[in-house]
């Protein structure tokens, strides 16, 4: 297979990469428990070690990832073979708003309208908004106008919307699948440069049994504080965190939903998913639906990869914490439901470990929450230390230090978060790469300005996915909530109101340390002052960036033509009156007569 | 009868009336080319599955 790791070679380095993990894990446990010894052991602390064990090989396995992606890739010439595929370009749009929605559709059939390819484009909308669905209408009746796209060009609208996004192109598969080769899935705010479309072709045409290719979206167009951070991580860190999933993946790799190739036999063949047994949030459709289907495609005997020299693949975030907290409800739900699947038969035992990964990164939250009460405990009720155990001692037994060993694990779990994101940052500086990011000064600065402001937002973001994972497992279901893709900026009071038990958490906590462990108040002041700042810190980050040398990424530096042309198109129609064809003419041409 | 039927087509052909596929899909809708999907079991893996792969049999259910 090309691109990636076979044979004993993966298996040396997965071996490698579990582990590095798990010893790292280990470490911190001992550490913990031999310091637990020097002052007396107990149940607490006890338990707090083995806590400890799982939270640190979480964080390890991260750092993992970014080791084993850090040295750089071989360049790969991207093929110049003619195309053979034929490829439909999905849009699953559901309530979205239609003016950037159909101009990212507009940009791509005009880039792709000379490429030398049989290529369609099909918009599968589950809209449920009547006034939307006919918006959505007159404007596909505009797009039909396009030259060259009257017989490549489909709009289907579903009323019942089975299954959710899955359930929507399950649909079209169902319906259409056979007219073409493969599928290129993308989202409703992605965009993509033709050449990535036409080497995603060509490299399914040159594997037969890839049946899926993910290319991995850089995050663009964000403006508030906290979009652009994001955005930064993603442009600065992802690609050697992925690089390091990708040595690791075999022929199992991830699948992210969107900004993918697929095979449409092989999709097929293995994608339809079931309905979970019981009542949602774990029975019911599948929510995060794209991991399971990647696990089955390995499962059938298929390769599933991610290219992280995929360029040219575009995606928005979140410009919020708020917005990212409701995305990450509904993605929580989604992965604690893999629960259920993490025993299939069949599965490859990397996708099952994937499976079990994405469940834990949900869990890590309580690990933590379990670990910090397990402590807070152990340390209120400790004794005070006995200097003369013996009635008739002459000399005082005096407890030991083990300030070093409580410092080691202290040091060790912040080196864990913020070496690899300093080991990107070396290996970054000396390349052509950083100028994309503003010089060697500026990515310096950025990194630095990410680590302080995701550990302030850590321990917000973690609490919020506390939340989730206790409502879940009470039974509540999230829903569908569609994405807030304007990014609008978030009033004090608003914040407030969606972090006020956070606030509350953090400041009964901070009581009861202050009462009962006032010398863990400092250890615990990192967690709960931003936790009691929370509405500051999300109404603060959700501003508009006061600079935009800060957080820099190579797109914002060369916007990409496939952007600009995406951007002038959305500002034209949106700017002014653009001629639509009217709703009785919309509705009367072959749009209306269309099943659904 | 064969050659009956080329002599029609061949006049067919003359008077430029030959048949031209029926178009009846409205533009822009999606094309009739369907697929199977086919309906993947996420059962769990049973002790008998294991068992019988270990000896060499197929434990592998199909999907249903």
């Amino acid at each position: 297979m090309r691109g990636a790791m076979e044979g004993p070679r993966l298996i040396a380095l997965r071996t490698f990469a579990v582990g590095f993990s798990l010893t790292l894990g280990v470490a911190a446990s001992f550490l913990y428990l031999q310091y637990s010894q020097a002052v007396g052991l107990t149940f607490w602390s006890a338990a707090s070690a083995v806590i400890l064990f799982f939270s640190t090989s979480w964080l390890a396995w991260g750092a993992t990832l970014a080791i084993v992606g850090l040295w750089p890739a071989k360049r790969r010439a991207w093929s110049t073979a003619p195309v053979r595929g034929s490829t439909v370009v999905l849009f699953p749009i559901c309530n979205e708003d239609p003016v950037p929605t159909f101009a990212r559709v507009a940009v791509m059939m005009r880039a792709l309208r000379d490429a030398p390819a049989d290529i369609s484009v099909a918009i599968l909308s589950d809209t449920r908004d009547p006034h939307g669905a006919r918006e959505e209408q007159r404007w596909f009746q505009r797009l039909l106008e396009e030259d060259g796209w009257q017989d490549r060009l489909f709009y289907r609208r579903r009323t019942v919307n089975e299954g959710r996004k899955a359930g929507n192109i399950a649909d079209f598969f169902r319906r259409s699948g056979a007219a073409f080769d493969y599928a290129l899935i993308l989202d409703a705010d992605s965009l993509m440069a033709p050449g990535t479309v036409l080497e995603m072709i060509r490299r399914m045409d040159a594997e037969p049994r890839l049946a899926l290719l993910q290319s991995l979206p850089s995050v663009v167009r964000a403006r508030s504080l906290f979009g652009r951070a994001m955005q930064f991580s993603s442009a600065f860190y992802s690609p050697t965190y992925t690089r390091g999933l990708a040595r690791l993946q075999g022929r199992s790799g991830p699948f992210w939903g969107h900004n993918a190739i697929v095979r449409n036999r092989a999709w097929a063949q293995c994608c339809g998913l079931p309905e979970l047994p019981g009542k949602a949030p774990f029975g019911g459709h599948i929510l995060s639906h794209d991991v399971i289907e990647g696990a089955l495609l390995a499962r059938g005997g298929w390769s599933v990869r991610v290219d992280t020299d995929l360029a040219g693949s575009y995606e928005e975030a979140p410009e919020s914490v708020l917005d990212h907290a409701k995305r990450d409800r509904r993605w929580c739900q989604g992965n604690l439901q893999h629960a259920r699947a993490l025993s299939a038969w069949g599965l490859l035992g990397w996708s099952r470990f994937m499976i079990f990964l994405g469940i834990f990164s949900y869990l890590a939250p309580l690990f933590w929450v379990a670990f910090m009460l397990c402590v807070g405990i152990d340390r209120a009720t400790d004794l005070p230390p006995v200097y003369f155990p013996d009635a008739h001692q002459i000399f005082p037994v005096f407890p030991i230090d083990a300030t070093t060993r409580t410092l080691s694990v202290a040091i060790g779990i912040i080196g864990l978060l913020i070496l690899p994101k300093l080991l990107i940052l070396a290996t970054t500086i000396p390349g052509r790469a950083v100028r994309g990011f503003g010089g060697a000064l500026n990515a310096t600065l950025s990194t630095l300005a990410d680590i302080v402001l995701s550990s302030l937002l850590a321990p917000v973001l973690m609490a919020f996915q506390f939340r989730g994972v206790m409502e879940v497992l009470s039974g509540r279901d999230s829903g569908w909530p569609a994405n807030n893709r304007a990014g609008t900026r978030v009033p004090l009071a608003e914040a407030y109101a969606a972090s006020r038990p956070i606030v509350w958490a953090g400041l009964v906590c901070g009581v009861l340390v202050w009462v009962f462990v006032p010398h863990l108040g400092i250890w615990l002041l990192p967690v709960l002052g931003p936790m009691t700042a929370a509405p500051l810190l999300v109404a603060w980050t959700s501003r508009s960036s006061a600079t935009t040398s800060l957080f820099r990424t190579p797109e914002e530096r060369d916007v990409p033509a496939i952007l600009t042309a995406h951007d002038a198109l959305a500002a034209d129609w949106g700017g002014r009156a653009v001629a639509l064809p009217s709703e009785a003419s919309a509705l009367t041409s072959g749009v209306r007569r269309l099943p659904v | 009868m064969g050659e009956t039927m080329t002599a029609m087509t061949m006049k067919l052909e003359d008077l430029h009336l030959r048949a031209e596929p029926v178009v009846s899909r409205p533009r822009g809708t999606l094309p009739d080319a369907p697929m199977t999907m086919q309906v993947q079991s996420l059962d769990p893996v049973r002790v008998g599955d294991v068992l019988r792969g270990l000896v060499g049999v197929s434990g592998r259910r199909a999907s249903s």
